[in-house]
């Protein structure tokens, strides 16, 4: 029975096992690519849709496919993939389950960030003074700026807690969550003295809408995620040594410390891009590595590609839902995410066998 | 590949653990630290595994200064087992493939497969290898921590109290598995321990370290009833039974 041929055999159909489930995933990804395409305020059949993919006779057709139908595709595939493996390797160097985007506050940093964007950009003509130097930024830009800067800050506070004080991973995620509560109390705080479209401005922002991204964001986000994608796979086999423990870890070679304050930072950084183009898409960095470990296990090989495919999934399949519920109204894909993310993650905690 | 440290010191804020202790350790043969609770064995331990660093003193693994070796070098040359294992819901062999960890570039080869099964095979475990960690006892669980150690082929093997956990029958097969792995690899093999029975019974060369130092170290000549006793401040007794040495509390 275990002789080395029938141990390379179980081994081999171990690896098959989980190769198919992420081959299944990829492939689920194309329907839902196409879905995604046809889903939308205007009426398309699949030829106008190829037309307006391949040929440029018809330009309405055109620059629906280009300018909404497409941007919000590959929005959907690089937010899903960046805040996924974001959420997985968050979880693994602070080997803290809870450990994800929102969970951390960075989330939280870029929406109180935007907020006060929304805020300066409203005072601007008022103040020609002190935001003189910021005449030639569109105030999209400055609410991106301030949105992303918020949330690096957040990374920095939290980065710098765990390094001064040398605090525990658990102490990670709790200050995670007493930033999240300071964002949120100073959001609120600029939101009570808000005009009317301010207000309504702030809200909209923190709604994650995948319909919010232009071309050159997408290609700064492509960038980004490629990179944090790279770095991330590149250290698999270090983030599997750190599942036997920091010590052991290292006595395999693994620069623990080096590694988890350089995951944190890139983790973070494809996060906070993330979210200062599309809101806050809550849930997925949390839902996706949760859902592929249960369905690969542990394995970063395995568990790494699964979650950017699965988080991918997860945003194509909330915009197709907000599309469709209350057609006509589109309801942006952070509120399905939201919604889906209570029900889902509570099943994977409660559902479990090994809990 | 032996083992020299001189006057190695450790202090952890303003306690001084160590206090520059010296000894030679030489291959092929398995080293018992022994002590009460809090003597610093695991310290050293570590500092040897080169997960601390020592306040003053060095570490000489063969010619070469253990500071001086970088991460991946050391673990060529140092395997480390701790008292606890982490489990996870790793499969068995994925587990044991981390100790090629320190072999291979960026992705597992054919060799490193053929390495896991040979090992499996050699300590009869391969019927645990698509087995989740979380699932396994005690004893698998050390045999399969040592089987790691023992795939990332070092010429030091470091084990943090090795069988604390575990039963009679379990302590019995993972100390024959240790010895007989050191001397067929030729390792110079340092456990601590607390059973002195186990360590008369399986090593060769005894350090007996007492407030902050080391007492005595040598081979089977310094376990003696005065040394032994002055080590654990209890009357113990030796005697031979069986032909091995046994010690009890008198």
């Amino acid at each position: 029975m275990s002789s080395i041929a029938q141990l390379g055999q179980n081994q081999r159909n171990h690896r098959r096992r989980r190769l198919y489930c992420l081959l299944a995933f990829a492939l689920l990804l194309l329907p839902a690519a196409g879905l995604i395409m046809l889903s939308g305020a205007s009426e398309l059949s699949y030829r106008q849709l190829l037309e307006g993919l391949f040929c440029s006779h018809d330009d309405v057709t055109h620059l629906v496919v280009w300018q909404i139908r497409l941007p919000r595709l590959i929005g959907a595939i690089l937010g899903g993939v960046s805040l996924s493996l974001s959420g997985a390797v968050l979880q693994a160097v602070l080997k803290n389950p809870l450990a994800a985007p929102t969970t951390l506050g960075i989330a939280q940093g870029a929406a109180f960030g935007a907020a006060l964007g929304i805020t300066c950009s409203s005072m601007r003509a008022s103040f020609p003074n002190i935001f003189g130097a910021f005449s030639g930024v569109t105030n999209s830009v400055l609410i991106s700026v301030f949105a992303f800067v918020f949330s690096l800050l957040t990374t920095v506070v939290i980065i710098l807690l765990t390094h001064l004080r040398r605090a525990g991973k658990e102490s990670i995620i709790l200050a995670g969550v007493a930033l999240s509560s300071l964002f949120m109390a100073g959001t609120t705080f600029l939101q009570y003295f808000a005009d009317e479209t301010q207000l309504a401005m702030i809200v909209h922002w923190t709604f994650g809408d995948l319909a919010r991204a232009s071309w050159p964001e997408l290609y700064l986000m492509g960038l980004v995620t490629l990179l944090s994608t790279g770095y991330f796979f590149v250290n698999r086999f270090n983030y599997n040594a750190l599942l036997a423990g920091d010590e052991v870890a290292q006595s395999l070679g693994v620069n623990v410390v080096r590694l988890r304050l350089i995951t944190m930072i890139i983790a973070t950084l494809a996060t906070s891009v993330t979210v200062t183009f599309f809101g806050i898409l809550g849930f997925v960095g949390l839902i996706a590595p949760h859902m592929s470990r249960r369905l690969v296990g542990s394995d970063n090989c395995y568990l790494l590609p699964l979650s950017a495919i699965i988080g991918a999934l997860i945003l194509i399949f909330a915009d197709i839902s907000g599309q469709l519920l209350l057609d006509p109204v589109a309801l942006p894909a952070g509120v399905i995410t939201s919604f889906l993310g209570t029900p889902v993650f509570l099943l994977l905690i409660f559902g479990s066998r090994s809990s | 590949m032996g083992v020299e440290f001189k006057q190695l010191s450790f202090t952890y804020g303003k306690q001084q653990i160590l206090d520059e202790i010296s000894c030679n350790l030489r291959p092929g043969c398995l080293h018992a630290v022994l002590g009460v609770n809090g003597a610093g064995k695991s310290t050293l331990i570590k500092l040897l595994a080169g997960l601390l660093y020592p306040t003053s003193g060095a570490i000489l693994l063969g010619e070469e200064h253990l500071e001086k070796l970088s991460l991946n070098q050391r673990a060529h040359r140092i395997a480390y087992v701790p008292q606890q294992q982490h489990v996870s819901d790793l499969i068995v062999f994925d587990y044991l493939l981390l100790g090629r960890k320190p072999h291979r570039c960026w992705r597992s080869v054919h060799e490193d497969d053929t390495r896991v099964f040979a090992m499996l095979k050699k300590l009869d475990l391969s019927h645990l290898s698509q087995r989740p960690l979380h699932q396994l006892s005690g004893g698998e669980l050390q045999k399969i921590a040592l089987a790691r150690a023992f795939i990332q082929e070092p010429k030091v093997l470091l084990l943090d109290e090795p069988t604390s956990s575990l039963d009679l029958k379990n302590q019995l097969e993972v100390m024959e598995i240790i010895a007989e792995e050191t001397s067929a690899r030729n390792l110079t093999t340092i456990i601590t321990v607390h059973d002195v029975n186990l360590a008369l019974r399986f090593a060769e060369h005894f350090i007996l370290m007492k407030d902050r130092n080391i007492l005595v170290a040598g081979g089977l000549e310094v376990m003696t009833a005065p040394h032994l006793s002055q080590l654990y401040k209890l009357p113990l007794q030796l005697y031979f039974h069986e032909g091995r040495l046994q010690v009890t509390p008198s």
